[in-house]
């Protein structure tokens, strides 16, 4: 039998062209799937409560970043970016097992890992696109109604963290997919770790996602605002490591549990 | 290189549950029947082969390459499952063409290939409909497809004449018939003896998760010195034969044919019943039509070794 002419094409331009077909395909999916309704719902969220809280609250001259500050961070942060990438992220392995289709995938002839990273890269995408959006929209959209004046510099502050949010909240949820059978309850149980760990000491409070992202606001969240003693925060550039930081070392995991993986539709 | 599939001291337990157990086994090129009841551990053996499962203990190698070293192995492996999901929103022609980009091929040649497989299972026609909207027929045509549209050497078939009519049998059979003579490796599960009777080579009988037999049927007919043979003699005398054949001492059982123009016979010496048999119809003057073995089918052994439980471990 002749040799297929994949076999004749250099590994790394081979995985490369693997991962961007990955890519295609899951974006195609996330797209195209009933979940997005949900995830576009989220991400309307905060467009919703921008406007109207805009529109509600008086002139704010000097207040209006630390309003806005606010509303990002528990609305945005807290809720879009968070269930959204739990929505997206969780169901990238899951929802295959789900629909007894990753066999599919575990049957091709592509690294376990180029998979995982290019699922991962898809779920990024949607979400870059989506929160990314908003986070762009939202910005002068308040400052345009409170009359605060448009900044650009502000604005990309705001979707440098969305984006930096994404990265993280995703790679954490690409792993929960991957080690829980209903990831469900893992996702309330980070909900719940995310909101109480401010109160714990800052050597535990570390280990949350929105600790560094909150850290990296251009105003005090609500917290550091309401508990000064409880906003001692790391500097930026070691909140944007330790996320990075946590996002390889989840996606890494997920790799590796993926290389592991077999199908077992029955079990799950 | 190697071109076999090997088992080497292979088990798989599911916790507790055994799903095959200390297999040792090569299999050459050529179409290879799989058969054994349910939970006999076929789809654990056809997982194994493929990578989707690991053994609990020892080793897999199919043509020299383990599963783990996934971009070779794969590029050779393609599996017609049991699985009846396919991923979200695809329509026949983009789920191949999916598949062949996350194999590496560029777009021309992905749709090439996704075509003349899609020709092949008789998809053509259906390709642009939703994989959602098809029935079992099509899945299962569509399924092949994608098992074959990379051209692999090794095709492992978990049932995949289920759901098919009769014209479509046929010509899935020749698919295999085609690739078993190019030397490819065809492994074919199938609960339909007679079929796996007429497309195999060989066969491999497991039960209970135990290989307890492989080979071609006469082979292995063979091999089992205490098979109790089936034998049939056409005769519009059958009923006078029939009581004389206990005579003849290697027969333990004879059973008339319901047109009573014929009997089968049971013996587990056929060449010394035969050698006895042609003497005494000489002496007695019987017309005997036709004689021959009723039981060196696969469905026969099966009966033997799997129903009657003469090949247990």
């Amino acid at each position: 039998m002749e040799p297929m002419p994949t076999a004749l094409v250099a590994p790394r331009t081979l995985r490369f062209r693997q991962a961007l077909a990955v890519v295609v395909v899951e974006l195609r999916k996330i797209l195209g799937g009933k979940r997005i309704l949900t995830v576009c719902l989220l991400a309307s969220l905060p467009v919703v409560v921008v406007f109207l809280v805009a529109i509600e609250a008086p002139r704010l001259d000097g207040e209006a970043q630390r309003y806005f500050g606010n509303i990002y961070s528990v609305v945005v942060l807290g809720a879009t970016v968070f269930f959204g990438c739990a929505l997206v992220f969780t169901h990238l392995f899951r929802g295959e097992i789900l629909r007894r289709s990753l066999h599919f995938y575990l049957l091709a002839p592509v690294r376990r890992e180029v998979l995982t990273v290019a699922k991962y890269v898809a779920g990024l995408l949607a979400v870059y696109a989506l929160f990314g959006g908003v986070t762009v929209l939202v910005h002068p959209m308040f400052m345009g109604i409170v009359g605060a004046g448009l900044s650009v510099t502000g604005m990309l502050h705001y979707l440098g963290i969305t984006l930096l949010g994404c990265t993280a909240y995703g790679a954490v949820f690409l792993l929960f997919g991957t080690v829980f059978r209903n990831p469900i309850l893992p996702v309330a149980g980070l909900l719940g770790w995310e909101a109480l760990s401010f109160f714990l000491p800052s050597a535990i409070r570390v280990a949350s996602v929105s600790y560094h992202l909150k850290s990296l606001l251009p105003v005090p969240g609500p917290i550091g605002q309401t508990f000064g003693w409880l906003a001692e925060a790391p500097t930026a550039a070691s909140a944007v490591l330790s996320l990075l930081i946590l996002s390889v070392v989840a996606v890494g995991l997920a790799c590796y549990l993926v290389r592991r993986m077999e199908i077992r539709y029955t079990d799950d | 290189m190697s071109d076999t599939i090997r088992f080497e001291g292979v088990s798989r337990f599911y916790g507790d549950v055994l799903g095959v157990n200390r297999v040792d086994l090569e299999l050459e090129p050529g179409i290879i029947g799989l058969v054994g009841p349910n939970g006999a551990g076929k789809s654990t053996l056809m997982n194994l082969i493929t990578g989707l499962v690991r053994p609990s203990r020892g080793k897999v190698t199919v043509r020299g390459v383990a599963p783990d070293d996934t971009e070779t192995f794969y590029r050779r492996i393609g599996y017609c499952t049991q699985y009846d999901g396919f991923p979200l929103g695809m329509t026949g022609r983009r789920l191949l063409v999916s598949l062949l980009r996350v194999h590496g091929f560029e777009s021309e040649p992905a749709n090439e290939l996704a075509n003349a497989a899609l020709e092949r299972v008789g998809m053509t026609a259906a390709a642009d409909r939703s994989v959602d909207a098809y029935g079992k027929g099509m899945r299962q045509r569509i399924k092949l497809a994608q098992a074959i549209c990379h051209e692999p050497q090794v095709l492992v078939l978990d049932e995949p004449l289920n759901g098919l009519d009769p014209q479509a049998r046929a010509e899935v059979t020749e698919i295999f018939r085609e690739r078993g003579a190019a030397g490819a490796h065809v492994l074919i599960s199938s609960h339909i003896l007679q079929e796996v009777d007429a497309i195999s080579d060989r066969v491999v009988f497991l039960d209970n998760g135990y290989l307890i037999a492989e080979g071609d049927a006469p082979g292995i007919k063979g091999e089992l010195k205490q098979y109790p043979m089936q034998v049939f003699v056409r005769s519009e005398q059958a009923p006078g034969i029939a009581s004389r054949l206990f005579d003849l001492g290697q027969v333990t059982e004879v059973r008339l044919h319901d047109d009573g123009a014929g009997l089968f016979a049971r013996t587990r010496d056929a060449d010394g019943f035969f050698l006895a048999f042609n003497k005494l119809a000489i002496a007695e003057g019987w017309k005997i039509d036709s004689t021959g073995t009723a039981d060196e089918t696969v469905e026969a052994i099966y009966n033997y070794l799997v129903v009657d439980g003469a090949g247990g471990p």
